[in-house]
């Protein structure tokens, strides 16, 4: 590969990263206003999200001038168009970042339901899958992509278990529903996030094996 | 904002009656790789020999309008003086025969009579080579002629020959179209490491160099400047019909 | 089919062997001439006659050294006269062909090489020998300088065109002012070239009798100033090979293998040079 693509590819790679960070921290930062109650970091959480979209569109233009410019081919393309791709995840994640804490800004007036004990093990496997499919991205490690999606199994099991403990909340009191409901919503996008996750492992493992892996996305419920 | 180091106004170039080029208004910016793109008979390479004069030595050649190097305008300069600050680099590799690669390096102070000393031309001659990306490969048969290097070998000998004189400005034309794929990348990338140095207006009617190389992209047609912007705008959104005719190959 | 491949083949074959048959037929004179030159001549040549004055008429012996001297000094000077104005004028007409002036000299180049060896040698008589009322070295070089311009002429601007054009270009683009792009690059070019059309020009004149009739004459002595009359080898050899003396008839025979050795010398130099500067 030319010294000129592969240097283009380096910065592409790193525009990629620093959208992955501003992403992960969204995560923390959310759930710590979940957890906390806290209506300003909700709104923080939500104002960021626009630097996201622009930091996203701007990738996505870099992108598109690579490929117009230097006609990459085989690998080099496939790992282009990688980047295309996990940047839009990558938006999806932020996104529903936003929607948990819109969530939580109704609840957060009222004491918690419950303790919460499974959407931070939730959150944590989430943090740990992203580091992990950057990590895997950036060293070409597509066993460890492997062994990232699997992970997103013990998401989708709890995020079932969560739905059958808090169906138990609402049906035990009324009262409970909006928060039981809310905190099912929560946990809903903290599985979508782990399915775009398993994406972006995906396109690691395409990108390098040139094989397409499609997962199930969901265990079914029922 | 970019420095200009070259405004060309008002250009109009004839060969006796026939125009070839039309009111072109350009800017070149410093330290930058410019390509100028355009289907054959579009006038990019009238255009560039405006740059260092050379087209007005055709018979019946004709230029109007002003280039200002720095702010100058070299048609009121000495020749002389332009083609130093102004080199140029031609696309059939043209060392000189009867010279060893040393002087054909040392060749514009030979032919300008600017006397160096001993050390001075040493230095100016390791200096250049090892610009060009040669030094390594010649070092020990710098007294052999040049002509028996191959060809990439040879343009980047051309090339040092240029860089020699401490340009402001390089001109290309069509530096790599004879020569192979390998020596093609080598001086591509050679490009990008000298535009830290000196200013480069690039001609060529290969659309991928022009993208893999260049900064700012001028597309001219039929003698006129259609476009000019930077290479990522041109290639992914040009304003002009027939910009992107040519960029996708239908024209030229 | 076949007998028509048959009959074409053969005829083929009766071509080659005529245009065989024919380049031999040209090389035969040439041979002819020198082996018979070489029967009659060679036996006199010895360093005696080499290094020795002519003897007055009629006596024995003697030898041809004013004859070499001079041809050396008037080719030499013929020489210093043509090769300046030759070259010069061959670079200006290559390098401004369009030019009308240009146009102009061609046509008189190529008149020049027409005229007759005598009548260039009857008009330096009337312009040079006349005037200074008697003859000289110098007017024999005059005569034989205008007889070998045309040859330099023509071969400088032949070589010079073959110049590619982005040599020049390649050195014009370097700043150089017109003259250097002549000297550094132009010339060096088509050194060699120029220098086999030099040669040429001298091994040819080097031969001329006619010219020299009118102009050097011929002299007995030794002879080193320019403005009086001087023995050359051709000339020698026609008043050798036209006298009674059968003695002069012989040294005329072995002034004329002296002559070709010294033009075939020069040719092969010119042939030396040329093989050593294209490697």
């Amino acid at each position: 590969m030319s010294e000129i693509l592969e240097n283009k590819i380096l910065n592409l790679k790193e525009k990629l990263v620093n959208l992955a960070l501003l992403v992960r921290d969204q995560i923390e930062k959310s759930f710590i206003a979940l957890k906390e109650r806290d209506k300003n970091l909700c709104k923080e959480v939500i104002e960021k999200d626009d630097l996201i979209d622009e930091t996203s569109m701007e990738l996505e233009k870099e992108v598109l001038q690579v490929i117009a410019t230097q006609d990459p081919k085989a690998e080099s393309l496939r790992v282009i168009s990688a980047i295309l791709f996990d940047n839009i995840d990558l938006e999806r994640m932020a996104d529903h970042c936003v929607d948990i804490a819109e969530i939580t800004m109704t609840i957060a007036d009222e004491p918690h339901l419950k303790p919460l004990i499974d959407l931070p093990r939730m959150k944590d496997i989430c943090i740990k899958m992203l580091d992990a499919s950057i990590k895997s991205f950036l060293e070409k490690d597509t066993e460890l992509s492997k062994i990232t999606i699997e992970d997103d199994d013990i998401i989708d099991d709890l995020n079932s278990q969560i739905f059958r403990e808090l169906l138990t909340y609402m049906l035990e009191d009324p009262r409970n529903i909006k928060r039981a409901n809310a905190l099912l919503q929560i946990s809903q996008h903290y599985e979508r996030i782990g399915d775009h996750i398993t994406n972006l492992c995906e396109r690691t493992i395409y990108a390098f094996e040139g094989k397409l892996i499609k997962t199930n996305p969901h265990k079914p419920r029922y | 904002m970019e420095n200009i180091i070259l405004s060309i106004r008002n250009l109009n170039a004839y060969f006796g009656d026939s125009q070839v080029l039309k009111n072109i208004d350009l800017d070149i910016f410093k330290n930058k790789i410019t390509s100028i793109l355009g289907p054959s008979g579009c006038g990019k390479t009238t255009f560039i020999r405006c740059l260092n004069r050379l087209h007005e030595l055709v018979p019946k050649a004709r230029v109007e309008g002003e280039i200002l190097l720095n702010g100058e305008d070299i048609y009121k300069m000495d020749t002389m003086i332009v083609r130093q600050k102004i080199g140029m680099v031609f696309q059939k590799p043209n060392p000189f025969p009867t010279m060893s690669i040393y002087d054909n390096v040392l060749a514009g102070y030979i032919l300008t009579g600017i006397k160096l000393t001993k050390e001075e031309k040493d230095r100016i001659v390791e200096d250049s080579l090892k610009k060009s990306g040669l030094w390594n490969e010649v070092k020990d048969n710098l007294f052999k002629k040049g002509v028996f290097l191959s060809g990439g070998q040879q343009q980047r000998l051309c090339i040092a020959r240029a860089l020699a004189m401490n340009p402001e400005v390089l001109l290309l034309d069509e530096p790599t179209s004879a020569l192979d794929p390998i020596s093609t990348l080598k001086i591509e990338e050679l490009m990008i490491e000298l535009k830290k140095s000196v200013t480069i207006i690039l001609v060529t009617h290969n659309i991928g160099q022009a993208g893999r190389v260049s900064d700012y992209t001028a597309f001219f047609y039929l003698g006129e400047l259609v476009e000019f912007g930077t290479t990522t705008d041109i290639f992914t959104t040009p304003k002009h019909k027939k910009t992107e005719e040519y960029l996708i190959g239908k024209i030229g | 089919m076949e007998k028509e491949i048959r009959k074409r083949v053969l005829k083929d074959r009766v071509f080659k062997k005529i245009i065989t048959l024919f380049t031999y037929l040209s090389i035969i004179p040439l041979f002819l001439i020198i082996y018979f030159v070489m029967a009659r001549g060679l036996k006199y040549i010895n360093l005696r006659f080499l290094t020795q004055l002519p003897k007055p008429m009629g006596e024995a012996g003697g030898g041809i050294f004013n004859a070499i001297v001079g041809s050396f000094i008037i080719v030499g000077i013929a020489s210093l006269i043509a090769i300046p104005i030759g070259v010069i004028s061959g670079i200006f007409l290559s390098e401004f062909k369009e030019s009308k002036i240009s146009e102009f000299i061609k046509i008189l180049v190529d008149t020049l090489q027409g005229i007759p060896s005598i009548v260039i040698g009857i008009i330096a008589y009337l312009w040079i020998v006349k005037p200074l009322k008697h003859f000289s070295a110098l007017s024999g070089s005059i005569a034989l300088s205008i007889m070998m311009l045309p040859i330099v002429i023509k071969s400088t601007e032949e070589i010079l065109n073959m110049v590619p054009n982005e040599i020049k270009e390649g050195a014009i683009a370097l700043g150089a002012p017109y003259y250097r792009v002549v000297l550094k690059v132009l010339l060096p070019y088509g050194f060699v070239g120029i220098l086999t059309g030099i040669l040429l020009g001298i091994s040819r004149i080097l031969g001329e009798t006619a010219p020299l009739l009118f102009t050097a004459f011929g002299n007995q002595f030794l002879n080193l100033n320019i403005f009086k009359p001087m023995s050359t080898i051709p000339y020698l050899i026609f008043v050798y090979a036209t006298s009674p003396y059968k003695d002069w008839h012989n040294q005329a025979f072995a002034a004329s293998v002296v002559l070709i050795i010294i033009v075939l010398s020069i040719n092969l130099i010119g042939r030396f040079f040329e093989k050593r500067w294209k490697t």
